[in-house]
This record gives C-alpha cells, sequence and structure tokens, in this order.
C-alpha cells in the first residue's frame, strides 16, 4: 500500500463531503416539495426547512385530481413520447446513414444542409404561420413534428456509424446486400447503445416541452402534462378551488401538481442512467 | 467546375421550391382593401330569419368541468327562443383571454362577436379580423344602452376608434362604479379593545400596531376558552402563538388596486389620471404618492406589511394567510356577496378557524371530547369572523378607494364583430337589438341573469329583509349556475351573463337583497370611489403609447414597491420622478392630453346622435 | 462498368434514405426562413405575406430606435455571459473532483444523483424553486439560522434574481456535463498516470497535467456549441422564473419575442428573431475560426 500524504487524505475528505453537500441539494428541493405537498393548512402557511412531512394528507391531492385536464394532459404527454421517439430515433438513423458513407453523393452539401438548421431558423412567427397553412394547429401531429430529427442528434449517429468496421459493409456488399438491407440488419442493431441515447434525449425533450402546447394548441384538451403544470404553477392560471378544497393553502397545491408530473420520471431514472454515460462516449464528442 | 454548377442547380432547385410554396393560401393573398366598409343603410334585420351566432368572452370558472355552458342551458334557451337565434360560445379563462384569444383569430377562426379589450381591439384591426360599426348604428339600434355609457362612462367610446373609424361596443360592468369592500377579523379586533371598525388613518395605525404587539389571535382564543383552561394552559397558549402581521399584498395586482385605500387618504391614485388645475395630471408622481409611499415604508418597517407582500397571490397566498391567522386586515377584497355570513368565505373562515381552535385546545391537553364539547359551546364565534372595512379617512379628511372603470375598462372591454359578419350584417343589428330588448325588459334580464324565481332562487325573509337566496343544487354561487348560462354568483349579477347589457337601478333596488343596499351605502358607496379619467389606460388607450404606458405602469410598480421595502430610500422621490418623466412619464402626458381632447369630443357627438334617436329615455 | 453502375444505383439509393430527411428539413426548418420577409414587410394577416407592403428596415428602425429591445439585448447579453463565466467551468470540476473519490459506490451515487435535475423540465424546476425560494421557504429559514435576520428576496431583487437565475442553471447543467467529461476522462490511459507518479508528480499536478488537457478538445466543442444558444440566455428558465418585479435585467430576447407574438406584432417578433439568428451563426462561425487558430487547425466544430 503506498502511504498517502497527510494533504492527500485531507483532500478526500474534504472532497468527499462537499460532493455529498452538493448531492443533498440535488434532491433536498424535491424533498422540501414532497412534504409541502402533505401538510395540512398550517403548517403550509409557516413554511420553514422540512426533513420530513409533519402531517399527512392527502388533500392536495385530490383537489388538484379534481382538475379537469390533469388526466388529458398526462394521457397527451404518454401518447407523445410513445409515437414521437421510436419514429424519431428511426428517422434521424435514416438520415445518418447516408451521412456516414463516403460514396454518398454530394456528402458534404448534405450534412452542411442538416447542419445550417442547427445554427440558423426562420424563428417563431414563420415556423407558426406555416403550422397554420398546414392545419397543425391546434392538432396534436404538432407535438411528432417537434425536433423529429435533431441535427445535433444526427451528428451523434452519424459519428458512432462511422466507427463501425468497413469490413462489416464491405462483407455484407459482396454478398449482394443493398444499403437498405445493410442499414436494418446490421448497423441498426450494431447500433444499439447510441440509439438508446438518443430515445433517452428525445423522451425528455417531449416529455418536457411545454411550449409548444401553450403556443400551438387552443384546446384544453390537448395539451401535455408540463403546460398543464405550468398554467397551473406559473402563471397561476387556477380559478380559487370552489367547495371543499377551499382553504387550501395555495402552496400544498403548487407543490402536489408538481409531485404529481414528477413521479413518472422518476420510474424512468434508472433506466436512464445505464445508458446514458455508455452511449454518450460512445456517439463521441471527440473528433 | 464541378462545385459550382451543383452550387447553382441546388440554389435554383430551392427557389423553385420556395416559388412553388409561396402559392400557400395564406401566403399569397389579394391585398384586400384595408376598411371593409359595409354600407348600412342596406342592411335590414328580418326577425323571422334565423341567424346563427359563434361567440368568444372570458367566462367564469372556466377550469371546472360541472361549470361548462350546457347546450341547452337555461339562460341560452330563453335568449335563442326570444331571438330566433343559436348561440355557440367559446369560453376563455379570463386570466389568459387575451392571449388564448389572439392565438385563435391567428389560427383563422373569427367569431362572429368577440369581446376584446382595447388593445386587442387594435391588433385585431391591423389583421383585418373585425369590421367598423359606425356610432349611427349603435346609437340607433341600441339608445338606451348607448345612453347609459354616456352616464357612466362617455370616455369609454374612445377606447374603440382607429383613425377616425370606430370598431366596437363599450362594455358596461356595473359593479366597477362602487369600491370594493376590505376586511377585518371582528374578532381580534374585540380582542384589543376595539368595538367597531377603525375609521380613520391614526386608527388604522393604532389597531396595526396593537395587531403586532398584543397577540390578538391568542387573546380571541383565550376570550373564548380562557375560562375553561387552567393559568398554566392560557400562559401556553399566549407564549406559543406565532407572530402576526396587519396584512400582506400582491405587488402584481398594484394597478388593481393594492393599497389603494392608504392612497386615496391622500386624496391620489399611483395609477389614475385626474383632472387637476384644469390639466390632467397622473396620479403616480403626484405629492399624496410620496406621502402614502412614505407611510406604508414606516408600516412595512414597523412589521405591519408581511415580507411575503412582494410575492405573494392576490386570490391565493393573501387570502390564505387571512384564513390561516397571519393576517387581520385584507383591503379591497371584494363584494357583498363574500362577506355575507352565508358566503361561502365567511363560512370556510369559520371551519378553518374551527380546526385551528382544535387543535390548539388538544395540544394544550384538553381530551377529544372535551375539545370537541368546547368548540360547540362556542360556536357563536365561528358565524362570522370578519367585519367589512370602510375606506378609510386621511390626516386631511379625504377617502378615496380606486374604482376599476365601469365602461371599457380594466373587468370589461369592447363587443367586437368578426370580419365573418360582412356576409350576413344583420347579425350585429341582431345583437343590437338583443342588447337593447333585453335591457328594457326587465322580466328578461332577471331570467337570464338571476335565473327563473323558485328554479334557481327564491325570495326568502332574512333578518336583513326578503332577499333572493339560491335554491340548492344552484346555490348562491355555484357552478351549477354558471352551466346554465347564469353567470356565477347570484347576488353579483348586477348585468347579464351571455349578454352583457346593465341592470336599471331600480331593478337593482327591486331585486337585490336590501341589506346589500344598505352595505353599500354605509361602506361602499361611489362617493368614495376614485375614478380615472379614462377608466383604467391599459384597457383604453391611444394606440401609439399603449406599449410605453403598460411599460411606465411596470415600471413605477417596481419603484413604488422598492420604496415600501426601503431598497429605495423615500429621499430619493423627486429623482425618481424626474426620471420616471424622462423615461416615458413626459411623453405619455403629451398623448394622454390630445387622447382626453378627443375623447370629449368624440362623447359630444354621441350625445348628439343619441337625442336624435332617442330623444326622450325610456 | 458493370461495378460503376452498381455502385452508383447504390449511391442513389442513399440519397434516397435521405429523402425523408430532407424533405421535413425543407418544409419544417427553411421554408420558414422565407418567412423571414415578415420582418421587413407591414404584415398583416387579411393580406398575408407576398400581399403586404414592403417597409424596408422600419421595423428595425423601431426596434433598435426605441430603448425597450436594447435593454433586452443587454439584459440577454449579461446573463448569458455571467452563466459562461461562472458555469463552464463547473461541469469540469465537477467530473475533476469526482474522478478523484475512489470509493466506487460513492462516486456513482453521487453521479446518479447529479442527473436527476437534468430529467426534469424547468417548469417544474421553477415551481419548486418558487416554493423553496420564498420568503418564508428553507432557503431563508437556513439563513435566519445561521444568524441573517431579514429574508432576502430571492427572487423579485434584481441582483439576487440573477444570482439565483446562474446557479440554479449551473445546478441542473452538473450532471450531464459530469457525464460527458467523464467519459473523456474514462479513456485516458493509465499508463500516463503510472509515468508521472514515477516522475513524482502529486495528485493535483496530475490532475492538472494529465486529465485536463485530455478534456480540452471536448471543452472546446461544448463552448462553441453554447455559442449557438448564446442570444437565448435560457428562455426557459427564465420565463418560467421571473415576475413583473424583475422584468428590467430578466426580460430577454425571446420573452421579448414571445409577448410580440402574443400580440400579434408579427413583424417586430420576426425580426427581433432574425437578429438572433443571425448574431448566432456570426458567433458561431467567429468562435469556430478562433478555435481553429488557436489550436492550429486542429480542434473546430466543422
Amino acid at each position: 500500500m503506498i502511504k498517502e500524504s497527510f494533504g492527500s487524505r485531507l483532500f478526500d475528505a474534504v472532497n468527499i463531503s462537499l460532493l455529498l453537500m452538493l448531492s443533498f441539494t440535488m434532491f433536498y428541493p424535491f424533498l422540501y416539495c414532497l412534504v409541502l405537498s402533505l401538510s395540512s393548512e398550517a403548517y403550509a402557511s409557516q413554511g420553514g426547512f422540512f426533513l420530513y412531512p409533519r402531517s399527512f394528507d392527502l388533500t392536495a391531492y385530490k383537489a388538484v385530481f379534481s382538475k379537469p385536464h390533469l388526466l388529458s394532459g398526462m394521457m397527451n404527454s404518454i401518447m407523445r413520447v410513445l409515437i414521437s421517439v421510436p419514429i424519431s430515433v428511426l428517422l434521424t438513423a435514416l438520415c445518418a446513414y447516408p451521412l456516414s458513407r463516403k460514396e454518398t453523393p454530394y456528402r458534404k452539401t448534405l450534412f452542411l444542409f442538416v447542419l445550417f438548421t442547427m445554427l440558423f431558423s426562420g424563428g417563431m412567427v414563420p415556423v407558426y404561420l406555416l403550422y397554420n397553412n398546414i392545419g397543425l394547429l391546434d392538432n396534436r401531429l404538432v407535438y411528432l413534428v417537434q425536433g423529429l430529427i435533431a441535427a445535433f442528434n444526427v451528428i451523434l449517429v452519424r459519428n458512432y456509424f462511422q466507427n463501425i468496421p468497413e469490413s462489416m459493409h464491405q462483407a455484407a456488399m459482396i454478398d449482394g446486400a443493398s444499403e437498405w438491407y445493410i442499414f436494418f440488419r446490421i448497423y441498426l442493431p450494431l447500433s444499439k447503445p447510441i440509439l438508446v441515447t438518443i430515445a433517452m434525449f428525445q423522451t425528455i425533450f417531449h416529455w418536457n416541452a411545454w411550449f409548444d402546447a401553450m403556443i400551438y394548441m387552443t384546446s384544453d384538451k390537448k395539451v401535455v402534462l408540463q403546460a398543464f403544470l405550468q398554467r397551473i404553477v406559473i402563471q397561476q392560471e387556477w380559478q380559487q378551488l370552489r367547495d371543499i378544497y377551499v382553504g387550501l393553502p395555495p402552496e400544498s397545491i403548487k407543490a402536489a401538481t408538481v409531485i404529481i408530473t414528477v413521479v413518472p420520471i422518476l420510474f424512468v431514472f434508472p433506466f436512464v442512467l445505464r445508458h446514458f454515460s455508455k452511449g454518450i462516449m460512445l456517439g463521441g464528442l471527440k473528433e | 467546375m464541378r462545385s459550382i454548377r451543383y452550387k447553382t442547380t441546388i440554389i435554383a432547385i430551392v427557389l423553385i421550391l420556395f416559388w412553388v410554396t409561396l402559392k400557400f393560401p395564406s401566403w399569397n393573398k389579394e391585398n384586400i382593401e384595408s376598411v371593409q366598409i359595409i354600407d348600412w343603410s342596406k342592411v335590414t334585420d328580418d326577425p323571422n330569419q334565423h341567424l346563427d351566432f359563434e361567440l368568444i368572452m372570458p367566462g367564469d370558472a372556466i377550469d371546472s368541468p360541472d361549470a361548462q355552458l350546457k347546450e341547452d342551458a337555461y339562460a341560452k334557451r330563453l335568449l335563442e327562443e326570444r331571438f330566433n337565434v343559436t348561440l355557440n360560445y367559446k369560453m376563455v379563462d379570463a386570466a389568459t383571454y387575451d392571449r388564448k384569444a389572439a392565438l385563435v383569430k391567428a389560427s383563422g377562426f373569427i367569431h362572429d362577436v368577440l369581446i376584446e379589450e382595447s388593445s386587442m381591439l387594435k391588433s385585431s384591426i391591423k389583421h383585418g379580423f373585425i369590421v367598423p360599426i359606425p356610432f349611427e348604428v349603435i346609437c340607433k339600434y341600441a339608445p338606451s344602452y348607448a345612453r347609459i355609457v354616456q352616464e357612466w362612462g362617455s370616455y369609454g367610446w374612445q377606447g374603440s376608434i382607429v383613425d377616425g373609424v370606430n370598431y366596437g361596443i363599450p362594455l358596461i360592468v356595473s359593479d366597477s362604479r362602487y369600491p370594493k369592500v376590505g376586511i377585518w377579523r371582528k374578532d381580534w379586533l374585540h380582542a384589543i379593545g376595539f368595538d367597531r371598525v377603525p375609521d380613520s388613518m391614526e386608527e388604522y395605525e393604532k389597531v396595526f400596531e396593537l395587531f403586532k404587539t398584543s397577540k390578538p389571535d391568542a387573546k380571541s382564543f383565550l376570550l373564548a376558552f380562557g375560562h375553561e383552561l387552567d393559568a398554566e394552559q392560557q400562559q401556553k397558549a399566549s407564549d406559543e402563538a406565532n407572530p402576526v402581521w396587519a396584512m400582506s399584498g400582491d405587488v402584481n395586482n398594484w394597478r388593481a388596486g393594492m393599497f389603494t385605500e392608504i392612497f386615496g387618504a391622500f386624496n391620489v391614485q399611483p395609477f389614475n389620471w385626474v383632472f387637476r388645475d384644469g390639466e390632467i395630471a397622473w396620479g403616480g408622481t403626484q405629492e399624496g404618492s410620496r406621502k402614502a409611499v412614505e407611510l406604508l415604508h414606516s408600516w412595512y418597517k414597523a412589521g405591519f406589511i408581511h415580507p411575503d407582500f412582494v410575492t405573494d397571490e392576490w386570490k391565493g397566498e393573501v387570502l390564505s394567510k387571512l384564513y390561516a391567522g397571519v393576517t387581520g386586515y385584507l383591503a379591497h377584497w371584494s363584494l357583498y356577496s363574500e362577506l355575507h355570513p352565508q358566503g361561502e368565505r365567511v363560512q370556510t373562515m369559520g371551519r378553518l378557524q374551527r380546526d385551528r381552535d382544535r387543535k390548539l385546545l388538544l395540544t394544550l391537553g384538553k381530551s377529544k371530547l372535551e375539545a370537541d364539547s368546547l368548540i360547540e359551546s362556542q360556536s357563536q364565534r365561528y358565524v362570522n369572523l370578519w367585519s367589512p372595512a370602510t375606506v378609510p379617512r386621511g390626516p386631511d379628511g379625504y377617502r378615496g378607494h380606486r374604482l376599476y372603470g365601469a365602461v371599457g375598462g380594466f373587468n370589461g372591454g369592447y363587443y367586437a364583430f368578426g370580419n365573418t359578419v360582412i356576409e350576413k350584417p344583420q347579425k350585429v343589428l341582431r345583437w343590437l337589438r338583443m342588447m337593447e330588448t333585453i335591457m328594457n325588459d326587465e322580466n328578461l334580464l332577471i331570467n337570464i341573469s338571476m335565473g327563473k324565481e323558485n328554479l334557481h332562487w327564491e325570495l326568502q325573509d332574512s333578518e336583513l329583509g326578503p332577499e333572493p337566496v339560491g335554491k340548492e343544487p344552484f346555490g348562491t354561487m355555484s357552478y351549477k349556475r354558471n352551466a346554465e348560462g347564469l353567470g356565477w354568483s347570484l347576488w353579483h349579477q348586477e348585468y347579464g351573463y351571455l349578454v352583457q347589457v346593465p341592470m336599471k337601478e331600480y331593478t337593482v333596488k327591486h331585486y337585490f337583497p336590501p341589506g346589500k343596499i344598505e352595505f353599500r351605502k354605509k361602506f361602499t358607496p361611489s362617493e368614495w370611489g376614485d375614478e380615472c379619467l379614462f377608466g383604467d389606460t391599459e384597457s383604453n388607450a391611444p394606440n401609439n403609447i399603449s406599449s410605453l404606458i403598460k411599460r411606465m405602469n411596470l415600471y413605477q410598480q417596481t419603484k413604488l414597491t422598492e420604496f415600501i421595502v426601503g431598497a429605495l430610500d423615500i429621499s430619493e422621490w423627486s429623482n425618481y420622478v424626474r426620471e420616471y418623466n424622462m423615461l416615458g412619464g413626459d411623453e405619455i402626458l403629451i398623448g394622454m392630453k390630445q387622447y382626453y381632447k378627443e375623447t370629449l369630443e368624440t362623447a359630444d357627438r354621441v350625445n348628439s346622435l343619441i337625442s336624435i334617436f332617442q330623444p326622450k329615455p325610456l | 462498368m458493370v461495378q460503376d453502375n452498381s455502385q452508383y444505383q447504390n449511391n442513389k439509393v442513399l440519397l434516397y434514405m435521405f429523402l425523408p430527411c430532407a424533405v421535413y428539413y425543407f418544409i419544417f426548418d427553411y421554408i420558414p426562413m422565407g418567412g423571414l420577409m415578415i420582418a421587413f414587410k407591414d404584415y398583416s394577416i387579411k393580406n398575408g405575406i407576398l400581399g403586404s407592403p414592403w417597409i424596408g428596415m422600419g421595423h428595425f428602425d423601431t426596434l433598435f430606435g426605441g430603448s425597450e429591445f436594447l435593454l433586452v439585448i443587454r439584459n440577454t447579453l449579461m446573463i448569458s455571459i455571467i452563466k459562461i463565466i461562472c458555469g463552464f467551468f463547473a461541469p469540469v470540476i465537477f467530473a475533476l473532483l469526482l474522478n478523484e473519490i475512489r470509493a466506487g459506490f460513492l462516486s456513482r451515487g453521487i453521479q446518479s444523483l447529479s442527473l436527476l435535475p437534468y430529467l426534469f423540465s424547468w417548469v417544474i424546476l421553477a415551481s419548486i424553486f418558487r416554493l423553496t425560494f420564498s420568503n418564508s421557504g428553507p432557503v431563508n429559514e437556513l439563513l435566519s439560522l445561521i444568524g441573517v435576520d431579514k429574508p432576502v428576496n430571492w427572487l423579485s431583487d434584481d441582483v439576487w434574481f440573477i444570482f439565483v437565475i446562474v446557479v440554479t442553471d449551473i445546478w441542473k447543467g452538473l450532471g450531464i456535463g459530469a457525464i460527458i467529461y467523464l467519459a473523456s476522462i474514462a479513456s485516458i490511459p493509465l499508463e500516463l498516470y503510472k509515468a508521472a507518479k514515477i516522475d513524482g508528480a502529486n495528485r493535483f499536478q496530475q490532475m492538472l497535467f494529465i486529465t485536463l488537457p485530455q478534456l480540452k478538445p471536448t471543452m472546446i466543442t461544448l463552448l462553441i456549441l453554447s455559442m449557438g444558444g448564446f442570444l437565448s440566455a435560457g428562455f426557459d428558465q427564465i420565463y418560467n422564473m421571473y415576475n413583473p418585479l424583475v422584468y428590467d435585467v430578466a426580460d430577454i430576447i425571446d420573452t421579448y419575442v414571445l409577448r410580440m407574438l402574443t400580440d400579434l406584432n408579427f413583424e417586430i417578433a420576426t425580426a427581433a428573431g432574425m437578429f438572433k439568428s443571425v448574431v448566432a451563426v456570426i458567433l458561431i462561425m467567429i468562435s469556430n475560426s478562433v478555435s481553429k487558430w488557436l489550436t492550429n487547425g486542429e480542434q473546430g466544430l466543422y
């Protein structure tokens, strides 16, 4: 065992405690919200630093669930993710494949074509007017269109494809396979890590998107969960709850809404952990 | 070589594709005449012709499924049968009405009848969404309505005029002619030795001081239950009492009326235009504002104003602090209906206080049975813990409370007609006739605002005299009333909900609780109200400076808050006024002077039109 | 010859594969660029884009002539610069420190927790922060325990608001940033460290001279990429956390554009958005060239 200097051990101790404190701040805000959402009125109005709930009162949750559009918001969000993400991943890979092959004609131009969209855009207004023309306003299909083939993702996948040994491609060509076959039967299966990473990025993007629902939807029932949350907590668009929920402190209601929106993500969290680091490393930001 | 060739082909392909897509219908239109002129002299409205209306307006209680307007809603059916129409309403949440309505219009759906605030009107005109409607037409088909607008807010006509052409009918919100009423914790006042509500500013300060120092919450509890507690328990109840403040606030509500009665006591309203010395002047930069702000700052320092007032929300935390016994005074809150002992909020206060008292009794060592029976024995305590406030008298004898502006203004807006009526302009005439008829038919108006007697409401004898009381399941305030198109509150509806026309004074006196009339005389007479010359300048402003006005209002709001919390010292006031004027105040003043002139001219014009079409009021 | 033909056939197939993507980009990204004309016209919906009359640079005059847009630009720049200066090194340092922890479960645990904020939208985080930074919330409560008696107006004071914005933004990005850097660190051959130890280098020197230089390429790439978002200054975060009291420092280009859009003032919104895009492109090109020049042509985005 190599003897460690005192300085080194001290550094370790300080380092670990600092990082532990930091991790505490990572999850304390959520804990605070959980505690707040379970509080009865007297405590919530007093505020303070809570480490554990002082009462276990589900009224705030009942109040939130009694609001219309919470459940429809959840459905919209789930459908949005389930439909958009697979299509997006497939199309991204389909776009990246030709860009990764040296023999694609006009390859550099095509790449610039894609890259340019990442740098320059028409802005909110022309996009809005375009959607208006195509009939995507107040239409759930607009969710599919958002970020469908993101240039950033295309670059990641392209890099990954380029790292796949050329020998595989050549062997398949000699066997008489078409590019389509090579793409679907060889490259895609080999690219699972990066594809999962892209799927992760897209899932998080779609689940967290609220702005598009706010601008493009005029029917409340087509709005996604995050937009619903945004209206309740940030814009305070809620009328005073009447009947049995009058008197509930607004902090509890806001906290309960947050917790309800947060829970589905926590289910996905372990899955994310497993795949993220692998994917980014392989997709390679070190060109 | 090769690279130049394919670069050019690519550019050529792109250009061709652009040209093709630019043929999209809404990208390529024929240039429409900037103002679509309807020849009103050729338009007639045959009552036997059935007309379909699409309408959009801000609605009550949008977020509750129980409150959605039913297909066969009572008020809607009545109107449809009586006037041979079909009415399709799109109700939008009032809080985000401007944004949502704007997006609905931009997405191509234009309703026949729209409610628009003045600034929305201006943008609708620019994009061609709405059509002009001359004053002659309004006064010819709805002279009684026009007359009320003249009486209650002739400034309102100007807000819908752009380039000399009128595009809207100002809406009337009857109860905006009266101040709102504040709330005191009656039991706290009693506990500190006040048997009536404080009326002068000195009394206010004295009461606030006592709230801060003498634990009124604990005292009130002890007054009710002290006789059943031993000395140690009493001491404990007093020692462990939570700190209280006099009041909180909502800085985003500044313009609507935060601290309005304080400013009014110095004869000024920070967000009003007034007529002084023959000139119009802005309240926010007057000396009275400085005095009020100085006083508020001293109150903040003394701990009377809760520090959360910077972030609290009016209908959220501010109210819940009153419910929770954290504050004891709430200004500028609401109306008679909110303070009625049978009103929902008063009952909630009672219920919550009951819970708090019970918890405290348990903490002090009483058993559940004991606590419950004690609470029962004191049930009188929870009937009404609130007292309405007056508008306080200032050191020079002034009382004042900002009024929203009964016409056009803050809560209202304008009726406008979408370009869809060009094909059937008789819709406009029909709508005007509807407004005029309903206004003059008391029975119809009662039915579409209060509802049907004995079905939605009934007259009951109460200690305040016979009053209409909501019949279950409709209640006095309920979603079900909303679903029937009657508006949310029985006691509140001095105007129609689905067709917004005001009730005449004698109808109000006849049908509304005498208690309400008394209440209004005693606590919220219109003489105590400070009306802005223009109703509300953010809602009723000339086009070219309306965004500057919005910005300067925000600026003022921020600065006033900074003065109160002490971030800015009050000695900087004159610098602040100079900054304000330089940043935009001077420009606004010039614009508003001109606007005022135009407002007076328009009012005159309408006056003569009314006397042409209706020489004598009905 | 036959080989050539089938090669060409294969190559055409590749183009067909790209086609759906091309169509998507064309319709949803390139056509809207044409809509930028609105910024030079007196646009009204009734006239459509082509039917509206041209007015040249009029809208840009309004934008840059009034004080509102200039204030908005100032705020955007200020917030972006502060964010970059304060936030650029944070994930790097975090990754380096994390790398120094030898107990695997500890470092993995901390890393996992640090990823948590990344998963949540700013709507959620802003809601949570509004509650935690409120006057009676836990942060002020903690401060009062330490002895600070007056609660700090974190979200309604100009200076503190910027502070909260920057800190929470760094907080949110720590986890995901660290992963990217840790991936690079993981690929450093261990022999380098062994050699350094033999030469007598202590941990800090190893960190500075071996680990850090490995991260340089990634750092530069991320820096250049962030230039693209320079003028966005985190709209999502700011829109959800700001309130009227801090408008004069928190109003950024995107919130301004949103206001213009909801007022149906399309021309100004487009002009402002166009300004933003153009500057973003210029910034990326400049930073790319600078980085190429500084690293002798090796490191750049493209």
